[in-house]
This record gives structure tokens, sequence and C-alpha cells, in this order.
């Protein structure tokens, strides 16, 4: 055979595009629209397949979080079948999803955020030099170390889940996977190198348990004032520039927030059900509608089509009475109608509201003065989101003030690994209907499946994104990063970089371009790449 | 000398997993060794910077689109013709990387470490649509993609 040569460009995959088109006036956002511009079907592959489909299919969804999706789908079985699940099993499945979220966090941070903060945007800021200095892409002092930390995590999750991403490790009833004292002994190395490459000298300028001490915002800035160690770290910049920057002064987004919650405690889910599952929950999952905590109850879900390019349903059906998404004539961004249908993603409601997920809701959740002793117990976002309100920078701080705690409980959990224990206990199979929920690294990801005749008849897949960037529900009323560009303050429209920053830090899992215009004449003034 | 061998691809992409069924293939045919190490890098471009690492010889396969040849043409492309034009965007997105960005990445991380021998090889593709059996056509050429780098190996790696 002849082996041409020719210069050619490779595939580009992407887990979706997201267009973001915002109307500025007077130098202020006053219309957002978010449309996402690519059909995602992949519960259509799994219609009248295997039930267990989906442990192959969804960790495929994404090449980001398909562990998150493992999570998900295997647990959606779990419920299904009323598996066993042994201690081991739920420890191995914890420290897979807690990995790859430690991976995401300076990853997300040097590669996507921090390099917004180098925009000159903010050339006239006192810190703005050492900014630059630290995070600009590649060059800076520290990006290339964060970058190459976040490699660490997951190497982690491949030592049990075989390889990483796309790993198929977990199945109903538990993992496929018997470590030995040496990959035990391997994680815990990697995990050190992670904390002593990065965390503690760079990110944190002090020890882990030292961070961990601080329960309110104003532990928090003095935390930063005690020594230079602290105030100089990464994490001390991020909040003297985050501040100086005024990244606490925009993109609030609905004040709502949602949480699946994760990681199941090892020996309060030995007998998966629905009901049992957020009592088993070590992060909690709920609502928090701005005032008051609410317990979650996935029956609240619903997902609305009004402005969606669905026909097939109506508005408010819960994923179990949704039909497999079939998708109905769409339009370009030019051509769409945004009184009518104009996004591929649902809209997502919580009994009836639009809800933020990610981070910031975990983190909140973890201030529920109402959590057990297993679970989470950490008021510090109860009191930022009290002092500060949410904004671009209480979202970053939330997502990387997980970092350590994570560290914390992957440590503790390859010691509570019982090598002679069991890993998997055989499922009998049958029908019925399952859910399956997580929080993924962007925040609250959740599987519903229907199982009839011995193969899947529905199965729903809610992600985080679909969440934060859905349109408008069936009363009109705007998603969250709709809401959060609401009002934002542009000061050049030629380079409107802050709404850049208000859909990033919400880190949608679709490659975001955003299209500014002159809300008078329509025109577009610029258009640009996230 | 350690060779890693990096297949990309969704397998429930229809043909985009061409990438994939190659390294499968591999895995299958190539001896255990500690010489070489096989990647299943999915749709995660930006793993390549971890991949390549302690590598002195790195083969990729993949899909390619719109290559105005027919569906299950084989190219073999040197990276540095893949990197001519490389993307020095700083606004990296995770979830949209391609592998020729990520090289370009890992290039500038890598500096002295960046592996001097990368070789590609792309199989023409049309049907991306969300199923998960590969066509003919596409199958046969991921064939003869396994037979080029068995051959590429047997000459490159003394026994």
């Amino acid at each position: 055979m002849s082996v041409k040569e020719l210069n050619i460009s490779p595939v580009g995959r992407v887990e979706g595009d997201l267009d973001v088109k915002v109307y500025i006036d007077n130098g202020k956002v006053t219309r957002a629209h978010t449309q996402a511009a690519m059909f995602r079907g992949f519960e259509k592959i799994m219609a009248g397949k295997d039930p267990q489909s989906g442990l192959i299919v969804t960790p495929r969804i994404c090449g980001i979080c398909g562990g998150s999706h493992l999570y998900c789908a295997s647990s959606a079985l779990d419920t299904a079948w009323g598996t066993k699940l042994s201690p081991n099993a739920l420890l191995l499945r914890a420290i897979g999803q807690a990995s790859e979220t430690l991976q995401s966090i300076p990853r997300w941070y040097y590669a996507i955020f921090a390099t917004d903060l180098a925009n000159k945007k903010y050339a006239d800021k006192p810190l703005y030099k050492e900014v630059v200095k630290r995070w600009s892409a590649y060059v800076g002092e520290t990006f290339q170390i964060g970058l190459t930390a976040s490699g660490l995590p997951v190497q982690i999750y491949a030592l049990f889940g075989g390889q990483w991403p796309h790993s198929s490790y977990m199945v109903p009833g538990g993992v496929m996977c018997a470590p030995t004292l040496k990959d035990v002994t391997r994680a815990h190395a990697i995990l050190a190198q992670f904390k002593n490459d990065w965390l503690e000298p760079v990110w944190l300028g002090c020890s882990i348990e030292r961070y961990m001490e601080i329960k309110t915002w104003d532990d928090m800035l003095a935390w930063v004032d005690e020594n230079e160690s602290q105030r100089n770290s990464d994490l001390g910049l991020l909040i003297r520039a985050g501040l100086e920057f005024g990244l606490d002064k925009f993109g609030q987004g609905v004040g709502k927030f949602l949480a699946t919650g994760t990681y199941l405690h090892k020996d309060l889910y030995n007998n998966p059900t629905i009901e049992g599952r957020n009592n088993a929950l070590i992060q909690s999952s709920g609502f928090f509608d701005g005032e008051n905590y609410h317990e979650f109850d996935h029956m609240k879900v619903s997902e609305h089509v009004k402005h969606s390019w669905y026909n097939d349903q109506e508005d408010g059906l819960h994923p179990w009475d949704e039909p497999l998404p079939t998708p109905a004539e769409s339009q370009t961004l030019h051509d769409s109608d945004f009184d009518s249908q104009y996004s591929w993603s649902k809209a997502p409601r919580y009994d009836g509201h639009a809800a933020e997920a990610g981070p910031l809701a975990r983190v909140i959740m973890n201030a529920n003065p109402n959590n057990k002793d297993h679970q989470i117990k950490d008021p510090l976002f109860g009191d930022i989101i009290k002092k500060l309100g949410p904004s671009v920078f209480t979202r970053v701080l939330a997502r990387v003030h997980e970092a350590p705690r994570i560290y914390k409980f992957i440590e503790q959990w390859l010691s509570e690994i019982d090598l002679d224990g069991e890993f998997y206990t055989k499922p009998v199979e049958k029908d019925g209907k399952g859910f399956g929920a997580t929080e993924a690294a962007r925040g609250a990801l959740a599987h519903w499946i229907e199982i009839k005749d011995g193969v899947i008849k529905n199965y729903q897949v809610m992600a985080p994104t679909t969440w934060n960037v859905g349109p408008q529900d069936g009363n009109d009323n705007p998603g969250p990063i709709e809401t959060a560009l609401l009002g934002t303050k542009i000061e050049d429209p030629l380079d409107p970089v802050e709404v850049g920053i208000v859909a990033r830090s919400f880190d949608s899992c679709l490659v975001c371009t955003v299209h500014a215009h002159d809300a008078q004449s329509g025109v577009e003034l610029s258009r640009f790449k996230l | 000398m350690k060779t890693a061998i990096m297949g990309f691809g969704n397998p429930v992409r229809s043909d985009d997993a061409i990438g994939i069924y190659v390294i499968e293939q591999l895995r299958e045919k190539l001896p255990e060794t500690e010489r070489i190490n096989i990647f299943d890098m999915g749709t995660a471009a930006f793993e390549v910077l971890f991949g390549l690492k302690g590598h002195s010889k790195i083969i990729l396969v993949d899909a390619v689109l719109n290559s105005n040849e027919p569906v299950g043409t084989v190219f073999k492309v040197p990276a540095e013709e893949v990197m001519k034009a490389p993307q020095d965007d700083p606004l990296v997105f995770l979830h949209g990387m391609k592998w020729d960005q990520a090289l370009s990445y890992t290039k500038k991380i890598l500096r002295d470490e960046y592996p001097e021998d990368i070789q590609v090889y792309l199989v023409a593709i049309e049907n991306t649509k969300l199923e998960v059996d590969l066509s003919d056509v596409v199958r046969k050429a991921g064939d003869k993609v396994v037979q080029h780098i068995l051959e590429d190996l047997n000459q490159s790696i003394p026994k």
C-alpha cells in the first residue's frame, strides 16, 4: 500500500460548543443568552441495549470527567438492581472520584482561569506585574509547576482504574480491581509528591492542617497576612489580586445552589437505595435558596424545553418521564429567535428554580448546620456567602478551597482499604428504575435509568454544565450563566473580557465563544473564543 | 529507548474510534515489554503532556475529517508537519484541545525532554454518528496502520 504524506490537521474533539451572546448598552450587559450549539445524544446509543452499556458509553461523554460519569452509571445500576457494595468498593470509587476532581483544580486554575488575570485590562493594578510573572501561560513561574502537578492525581486513578481517562472499573456491585499493598504504597507516594511539589509550598505556603483551621472570611484574611509565606503563596496572591481586581463585584448568578453530593461512606451504603443516599454521603447534597437549606430530593428535578430544540416533551418533566433526546430543527446563532427555541441544552430546574451547580454549591452545602458527624462540616463558605455574596471571586475561591480537603480524604481512604476484603459482589439483574449521582469537578452530575425486559428503556444524563448554561425555562426565567452576565460592567466593548471571566468562572464543559453586540444598533462589536 | 503509542478517538462515535481500535489490536499483537507503552487517550488531548514524558519515540493514531481523500485513506505524517502552524493561542480550553495543540504546549513545557521522534498515522473518516460500530473500510485501514506500526517497531527497536 502507498502511504500518502501530506499536511493535515487532526480532528478537533470538543465536548460541545457554547455561544454566549450579550448585548451591551452604556457599558453594561443588558441581555445575555447562552446557546449550546451541539446536539448531545449519548442516551440514544443505549436505548434497547444491555443495562450495563452506560458503564462503557457514558465515560466517553467527556474527556475530562469520565470518572464522574462512571461513578453515576455504576450507582444508577446499584439502586436499580439492589446490589451489595463492600466498604472496599465504596472506598475505591471515592478515591477515583476524588483523584479526578483533585486533578482538575490546578489544571483549571493555571491553564484556564489565571491566564485571564494577566489580561491587559488589569495592567494598571499594583499586583498585575506579580500576576503576569507567575501565571502567564507557559512562561509563568508557577504555571508550569501547577500544570505538571495536575498530572499526578489521575495516576492514582489509573493505578486502580487501569487507565485515565475513560476507565470502566466501577461496576454495579463494586469495582473490577483488587489492589495490592504495592498499589496503595505507590498511591501514597504520588499523593505526597502532589503535596510536596505544589499544594503546600506553591499553593498554600503553609501546611494543609494550618489552612484547614480557617473557618470564617475574617480567618481567611488573617491567614493571608499571618506571614510572608502565606501572603506570597499562589492562594495568597489570588485572594489579594482577586479583591484588588474587583472579581468580587460581578458574576453573581441566580444565588441558588444545588449539589447532588458525593463520596458514599464505606459503611453507610452497603445496601444502595435511592432513599438512603443522602444520609450516606460524606460531601452532603442539598438545595440552598439563598436563605435556607433544603434536603435534596431527586424527584424535584425537572427539565424545561420551551427554549430548547426538542419538540416531543412538555416542560417540567422528571428525567424518568422524559423521552430519549430527539433533535428538532435548529437555527444558527445569527438566525436564532431568543423568544423561541435557541439552545441544544435543556433547562434543568430544582423545585422550579434555576440553580447553580459547581464547587461553590458544594462548599455552601458543607456549611449546612444539619450535616451529620460523618459529613463535611465547614462553615467557611456559609460565612463568605453572607459577607461577600456569590461572585466570580467567590466561585473561584470555592474551587481551589477543595484541594486540601480532598487531599486529606484520599490519604485517609487509601489507609482504610482492607487488602484481604471483598471488592465485588456479583449482582442479580432485574428490571426497574435507578438513580446515581456524584459531584464532578464542575458540579452536580446525575444519571437516571429505566430497565425493561432486560434492556435499557430510558437513560437520562444531567450534567453540571446543563444546570449552568441552560437557557430560559418555561416561565422565561434565565439560567445561571445568563443571569450572572446581566448587569456586568464592560470597560471596553471591543474586548469584553469581563464576559469571558464570568463564563470561565463556571468552567462550563463546552468550548465557549462570546459574541458582544451593541444593544442599540444590534451590531456585533467583538467575538472571541474562551 | 522507550516508545509510547497513543490512540485517540471516541469509541461511541462510529469511525472516530479508529485510533482506539488500532491500539487495542496492538495490545493483542505486541509482547508485554517495559519498552513500549500503549495509551488509550480517548478524547483527552491534554494528557499527551503527561504521556510523552520519559519516551524517546512517540506514535500517534487518530482519525481525520475533511481530508479530500476517500474514506479509509491512510496518512503518515511526521509530527513537525502537523505542528507547522502550532496553535499558540494561550487561551487553551480543556474541553476542546486537539493533540497538535497539546504537542505545541508540551514542547514549551518539556523543552529538552521533548521527544524528537514523533510519527502520526491518520485515517480518513466521515461517519462520526453516535454509534459503536466501525465501518468495514475504516477497520481495514486500521489493520493497515497496525501492520505499519508493527513493521516500524521491528525496524526501530532492537530485539
